[in-house]
């Protein structure tokens, strides 16, 4: 199973994409069984909101509230691309200051490999998700993402998340 | 406010007072009443529900067209690390 990035889909329905052909086959194939998270949700809607203009939909759908246009994209794309949406994970606690709180189990998961990966906050709560769905509800073979970010870190992030990330254009 | 008894198995009671035991809570109540309220949290959704406008993209995608298209000015990469801060290097 796989993890899917936000970029591979955006790239999926993006036909002027370099990636367009490579993210499209990587969606089209039964296998690996995609997964994504919480995460992908909100940044999906949050991408689709942003780039408005350059999101074309047909004439019913067009003719609907922004809001529910861009739920409507975003719910295609998940059923059109096969993909699995996990479950919350759970919380952690924490204490902070005099407070004891419970947070997201994905944000302890982040903050607590933060050091040893370096990367911006979305993209460790990628990963954080990732590594905490392929524990507790599906087990993953690969994190695909087209960020380099996230590419360039592949060896830290097995060693640290036992994930192995990879370019859509280099699947197998 | 009110009281409601709820009956806990020996299982449940154990988490929740070793929780309680490792200072995570004050007390078995503020414990259970913490939990209950983050679990009613999750009930106040504002999701829109647009079951027949995905039907209806579905449709056309059975029918050879591609309903959903993006225009988009910069790659995809480009676009999703915009969003995350940054332009990818």
């Amino acid at each position: 199973m796989a993890y899917v990035d936000t970029n591979v889909l955006v790239a999926a329905y993006s036909p002027r994409d370099p990636l367009y052909q490579s993210a499209r086959s990587f969606l089209s194939e039964q296998q690996p069984r995609k997964i994504v998270s919480a995460l992908s949700f909100a940044e999906l809607t949050a991408v689709l909101a942003r780039v408005r203009p350059e999101l074309q939909l047909p004439e019913p759908v067009q003719k609907e509230p922004f809001k529910r246009r861009i739920r409507a994209a975003v719910e295609y794309i998940f059923k059109d691309a096969g993909l699995t949406l996990a479950s919350q994970v759970g919380t952690s606690i924490i204490h902070v200051g005099e407070r004891t709180v419970p947070i997201p189990m994905e944000y302890s998961r982040a903050a607590s490999e933060a050091h040893k990966l370096r990367l911006k906050a979305l993209d460790l709560l990628h990963l954080a998700y990732a590594s905490l769905i392929s524990r507790l509800e599906f087990k993953l073979d690969l994190f695909v993402t087209a960020d380099q970010d996230i590419l360039d870190r592949t060896s830290q992030i097995e060693e640290a998340l036992g994930l192995r990330t990879m370019h859509p254009k280099n699947l197998p | 406010m009110g009281v409601v008894p709820v009956r806990l198995d020996d299982e449940e009671l154990k988490r929740i007072d070793l929780l309680v035991q490792q200072k995570h809570y004050k007390s078995r109540n503020e414990a259970i009443r913490q939990m209950l309220k983050s679990k009613l949290s999750e009930e106040l959704s504002e999701d829109e529900d647009v079951h027949e406008l995905v039907m209806a993209l579905l449709r056309l995608k059975k029918k050879g067209r591609d309903p959903l298209v993006l225009r988009l000015n910069k790659t995809a990469a480009e676009t999703v690390a915009e969003g995350r801060g940054r332009w990818p290097t």
